[in-house]
């Protein structure tokens, strides 16, 4: 039964690729029984061969209980019928006491999990979590470096390619003025302007060598035109300290919100107002917020040209629901 | 605060237990149909089995209002005991936890409006199109 | 209620829909009622058998003989604080309404909900 657990919660690694949509199909192998490389308890696995075949054949799910126990240091556990849920390294789905919300979430997430057609998208915390908890593992004193390569958890690699979506962020490219009547470079320069300085003095008054003012460099259609946009050596090194300053949990939880959001920005103020105790008032942002910030040209777009059905409003809620994903798994309380 | 949670996991729990439950009944109608079938040719009478099938066939659960209650609602009491309503952080927290809730769910029903979860049946695709222009398909 | 899905653009139309099975099964049923006009306005009687088939539904009622416009949600059924917000959360889906906190905390009665809604102009 851990087995198949464990491999749906394989979903972890295939929701993190940008492409949100893949197919139905994409679940099958999960259910079947092959043997899983990971590091699988493989005294359960012959156990529940019979089980798991049930399953793929029927695709029937194989539990009737979902509930939250208790575990070592104070944790809470998901587990199906008594037995906890693994991650796709084998780890339990457990988490911090203090994360009572985030546990009823997880519950009701596979409470709703259907008797068959289990779907891509069906599980988004249960996915976030697993990557928030194999960091973890992996990166922990005793952290095994095979099997954080194997889910790419090495963390200069994360900070990496996360540092690049700061050269480009949404929240640092202007539209030009000439476009839609100048309205969106107004509302830009509106949202986007008092964000950039509040960060810049974020990462000024905690991440910077010297507390050297730290400037993030914009890309202004009218004056750039159509070129790459690069942030200093400096800013780099901040936004690295930044990175570096976080749990292995929060890292998680930063890179699924700059992922969805196209934007190292949107993590930050993430992170700060979810995961953190926030009390500068200039970096108090919602989950609403943030989704407006990084989907404002959407907005423009859709107002200009109507909707197109399958697309923006599909794409809208997928990232309302991976932004408020993103904050429940952060916040503690 | 309390009330606003709820309402998101009423809503998506309902949404998911009407596919489910929509679902059940079609394997159940086929179960049916088929024990049916081999009555008529052991010549034993079906009366039973087609009462059965009636009854399913005029099952709705999107009808059914039991699945305007969520089955056990204890956990989300203890989570609001335990909780401080007056801290701002505790709010905006449970109001995020609302909206991933309602945009999962309204995610998980475009992907099926637009067959991009390859969920549907061919007979619900052809439903879903005549809907879209008002009509009904025939029973049968 | 399955066209309010395709009517894009409108955030509210989703939030207020039900699922699409709902809306493919209940398109049925309600669509020659579904449209705003008054002459289609909800009657007393028919908000009040489906509030009653809601209460009837919950699990957490006092068994009551029968139960009317007087009946008390607290006094009646025995429900408390919680357990009347998960009634009255059942009641807003069943008529696909949100009703605001500070008219929720004021519903007592059986009467009081069929007499809110029934005027609810969105009530459905």
């Amino acid at each position: 039964m851990f087995l198949s657990v464990t491999k749906i919660s394989k979903y972890g690694l295939a929701a993190r690729s940008p492409a949100g949509l893949r197919c139905l199909s994409h679940f099958r192998p999960l259910l079947n029984s092959s043997a899983s490389p990971l590091g699988i308890d493989n005294s359960v696995e012959s156990n529940v061969q019979s089980e798991t075949n049930r399953l793929a054949k029927g695709g029937k799910k194989f539990w009737k209980n979902v509930t939250l126990g208790t575990a070592p240091g104070n944790k809470i556990q998901v587990e199906l019928d008594s037995k906890a849920i693994r991650t796709p390294l084998g780890n339990k789905l457990a988490i911090e006491g203090d994360r009572k919300l985030l546990g009823l979430l997880l519950q009701h997430e596979w409470d709703l999990v259907p008797d068959s057609a289990v779907k891509q998208h069906s599980l988004p915390l249960t996915s976030l979590v697993s990557r928030c908890i194999d960091l973890e593992s992996t990166n922990g004193v005793d952290g095994d470096p095979e099997l954080r390569a194997k889910i790419g958890g090495d963390r200069d690699a994360i900070n990496k390619d996360l540092l690049r979506y700061l050269d480009t962020d949404t929240l640092l490219v202007f539209s030009p003025k000439a476009e839609y009547e100048g309205t969106l470079r107004k509302a830009q320069d509106k949202l986007y302007l008092p964000i950039i300085k509040s960060i810049e003095e974020y990462l000024t008054n905690n991440f910077s060598e010297g507390k050297r003012p730290i400037k993030l460099n914009i890309l202004d259609a009218d004056i750039h035109g159509l070129r790459g946009n690069m942030q200093d050596t400096a800013t780099k090194e901040a936004a690295t300290k930044f990175l570096n300053s976080l749990s292995a949990w929060n890292l998680a939880v930063f890179e699924k919100t700059v992922l969805s959001s196209k934007s190292f920005m949107c993590g930050i103020l993430l992170i700060v107002n979810k995961a953190f105790h926030n009390t500068v008032k200039d970096l108090a942002y919602t989950t609403d917020d943030i989704v407006e910030a990084s989907t404002l040209e959407t907005i423009y777009q859709t107002e200009r040209w109507g909707e197109v059905e399958d697309t923006h409003d599909v794409n809208k809620r997928d990232i309302k629901r991976n932004i408020n994903a993103a904050a429940v798994v952060a916040f503690k309380k | 605060m309390y009330k606003g949670l709820l309402r998101s996991l009423v809503r998506s729990s309902r949404a998911s237990r009407i596919v489910q439950r929509a679902a059940d009944n079609k394997r159940e109608t086929a179960l049916l149909s088929y024990r049916r079938l081999q009555q008529l040719r052991a010549g034993t009478a079906t009366a039973a089995t087609d009462a059965q099938l009636t009854a399913l066939q005029n099952a709705d659960p999107a009808r059914d209002r039991t699945l305007l209650f969520l089955p056990d609602t204890a956990p989300l009491r203890q989570l609001q005991r335990d909780a401080s309503p007056a801290d701002s952080r505790t709010r905006e927290a449970w109001g995020d936890a609302a909206r991933f809730l309602d945009n999962q769910r309204e995610y998980g029903e475009l992907m099926r409006l637009y067959d991009l979860s390859g969920a549907y049946t061919q007979q619900e695709r052809v439903q879903a199109t005549a809907h879209r222009v008002g009509l009904h398909v025939p029973q049968n | 209620m399955f066209r309010s899905v395709l009517r894009t653009n409108a955030p509210m139309a989703l939030r207020r829909a039900a699922p699409i099975a709902v809306r493919v099964n209940a398109a049925r049923f309600m669509m020659p009622t579904r449209n705003y006009s008054a002459a289609n306005k909800l009657t007393n009687d028919a908000v009040q058998t489906r509030v009653l088939s809601v209460i009837q539904a919950f699990n957490k009622t006092n068994s009551v003989a029968d139960v009317s416009a007087k009946t008390s949600f607290h006094q009646d059924l025995g429900l408390d604080s919680l357990d009347t917000v998960e009634l009255l959360v059942a009641i807003e889906e069943e008529f696909e309404i949100e009703i605001p906190d500070k008219v929720a905390d004021e519903l007592k009665t059986v009467g009081e909900t069929v007499e809110y809604i029934a005027s609810n102009p969105e009530a459905l």
